[in-house]
């Protein structure tokens, strides 16, 4: 059972990869969109004096890029399993409904980490540039990036899951992702902020925002996961 | 009324905020009144309605039967 | 149903004759407590009378501030006591027995003000009486939304749904009622109408939890579709709310806070019988509303039944 449960998985997991390989659809859309967003950043910082210092809100923006970034791609991901009818195939096919909530999630999860570690080089070479860093905390990034992706993956494949279906799709999975994902925001920005900044104090408050983005995980993935199955069968 | 001048001045540092406690009680009273009110509006209406669909029904069933 | 109407007039009678009874507590009962205090010249007899006040002052633009009080300022190796006229970064005028006495500023030694300081009523706090029982309603009215939305999900039952909605609804209209109130309390206390501060933040996000619930519902057309996905939302939702509301400990908060043994006897009677009036106000809501829902489905089954 475990054995062919994997066996859908990673089929799959595959299926979602092979498409992506072909069309390149998703991860050009989210690439670009998330360009565009740097472009949009750069006309809001525009007016901001010259004692601005880039550090500070370098978090921030880079976490809102990836917020929008991923609604984006999450958004698409599903709508294009409902348009091809590939989620209603799936569930005629004895999957165990777990498994559809794992592959769905993974692959999101992998397109917004490719997508991350393209957007945080391009964000560091256009606004960062000269700038100071603590090299051995900014080492820590890629944690925070992961633990935070994992939730947004999760509770946002779940929560596109439903929006697909609704009338206004993009719209209220916006209204649904948002505010849910209020806690892991605040946590990932802490941590990546706290992380850009360095030195002891930076280090434990990494920490700290490491603690709230996992535990966030593990109490909404949990969820998520248990729900899942009444959403794709509604 | 405060009429001794030093507890006029005692109290006009803080009477500022009057409005807006005022202003807190009269939008919380107006809210729940209101939303009965309205609760309460629907509900008639709705009782009527039924009352006249119900006769109609049993007027139609006394007709077949 | 006619119970519903009856358990709501009887609700509603309960709760506005306690909600009464604790405004009334609240605003005729209760003491204003102190918040700060205030400094004058005189004295007067007043229960707020806190007690004199006697204070050191190094630098004479310091007195500015103190005038109409008994100051005694040391200049030049000289003792002056009185009145103060005026005082600024230049000069200090007193009124002695002997008339005008103006010290230069560069002189100025040392000085001292003494004068009555008393409590500073907070008018502010009389919000706390129905601020926090409408908050406190709105996180229970919310419970109940996602217990009966996990009941949905266990029974697929539509009263479930039904009352998960009702629900849900009182929990919005509570949660707009303390955000309303909280705002006002917000500039009458900190002078600013929004600040974003760990318990505005957490509660305003439970706001847009409870208004996105409502947004999904409408754009859900499938009548089982939409009642699962709201039940599956509420459920997420209510789990959201703790962790939102506890990791905003990040940021430090301002908030107040009870302290623990911190109220009066007038004060808490007034604050307890304000909750219940609060809960029974919420319970009525509730059942108004669940009495609607039901003549609806009656008139519905009615006309499809006609129409057949």
């Amino acid at each position: 059972m475990a054995s062919s449960s994997m066996r859908q998985f990673r089929a799959m997991l595959r299926k979602d990869i092979v498409m992506e390989l072909r069309t390149k659809e998703m991860l050009m859309s989210m690439g670009l969109y998330s360009l565009l967003t740097m472009v949009v950043y750069f006309v809001a910082l525009s007016q901001a004096g010259a004692g601005f210092d880039p550090r500070d809100i370098a978090a921030g923006l880079l976490w809102l890029a990836f917020i929008f970034t991923s609604m984006l791609g999450l958004n698409r991901s599903l709508v294009h399993e409902k348009d091809q009818g590939c989620l209603e195939a799936l569930l005629l096919s004895p999957v165990d409904r777990p498994v559809i909530f794992f592959a769905k999630a993974i692959g999101n999860l992998i397109f917004l980490l490719v997508v991350e570690a393209l957007t945080i080089p391009v964000f560091a070479f256009l606004f960062l540039q000269g700038q100071a860093v603590d090299v051995s905390t900014v080492a820590l990034i890629p944690l925070v990036l992961v633990a935070g992706s994992v939730g947004i993956a999760g509770v946002g494949t779940l929560l596109a899951t439903m929006s697909v279906n609704t009338t206004g799709k993009d719209f209220v999975l916006a209204m649904l992702f948002i505010p849910l994902m209020y806690p892991l925001l605040l946590g990932a920005v802490t941590a990546t902020a706290a992380a850009i900044i360095g030195g002891p104090e930076g280090v434990s408050l990494f920490w700290t925002g490491m603690a709230w983005v996992i535990g966030y995980d593990v109490i909404m993935l949990l969820a998520s996961y248990g729900l899942y199955e009444f959403i794709v069968g509604a | 009324m405060v009429t001794d001048p030093t507890l006029k001045e005692v109290y006009s540092l803080v009477l500022t905020q009057w409005p807006l406690v005022a202003g807190a009680y009269a939008l919380l009273w107006a809210g729940l009144v209101v939303y009965v009110g309205f609760a309460l509006k629907r509900l008639n209406g709705l009782g009527k309605q039924v009352e006249v669909l119900e006769a109609a029904l049993a007027r139609r069933s006394g007709d077949a039967g | 149903m006619k119970s519903h109407t009856t358990r709501a007039f009887i609700a509603l009678a309960i709760g506005g004759v306690l909600t009464l009874a604790a405004f009334l507590g609240a605003f005729f009962w209760a003491g204003v407590p102190d918040f700060g205090f205030v400094r004058t010249a005189e004295r007067t007899d007043s229960v707020r009378y806190q007690g004199p006040f006697d204070q050191e002052i190094d630098e004479a633009r310091y007195l500015a501030n103190f005038a109409g009080y008994d100051v005694e300022v040391t200049a030049g190796g000289e003792t002056v006591r009185g009145d103060l006229v005026e005082a600024d970064e230049t000069h200090v005028t007193i009124e002695t027995a002997d008339g005008e006495v103006t010290v230069s500023a560069a002189e100025f030694e040392t000085g001292r003000v003494r004068g009555s300081s008393y409590g500073r009523p907070d008018w502010g706090q009389k919000i706390f009486y129905f601020h926090v029982p409408v908050a406190e309603i709105s996180f229970i009215v919310f419970g109940f939304a996602a217990f009966y939305s996990l009941r949905f999900i266990m029974t697929r039952k539509r009263e479930y749904d039904t009352k998960a909605r009702v629900s849900m609804e009182v929990t919005l209209m509570f949660v707009m009622l303390t955000m309303a109130t909280g705002i006002l309390w917000t500039k009458a206390a900190w002078g600013v109408w929004w600040d974003w501060e760990p318990r505005l933040t957490t509660y305003f996000i439970m706001t847009l939890l409870v208004v996105a619930y409502f947004v999904l519902r409408n754009s859900v057309e499938d009548e089982e579709r939409r009642a699962m996905y709201a039940a599956v939302f509420s459920i997420l939702g209510f789990i959201d709310a703790p962790i939102s509301f506890f990791i905003t400990r990040l940021i430090p908060s301002n908030h107040p806070v009870i302290e623990r043994g911190g109220l009066e006897p007038p004060m808490l009677i007034s604050f307890i019988i304000a909750q219940i009036g609060m809960i029974a106000l919420g319970y009525a809501i509730y059942q108004l509303r669940m009495g609607e829902m039901l003549l609806k489905d009656r008139i519905e089954s009615a006309k499809t039944q006609l129409e057949r």
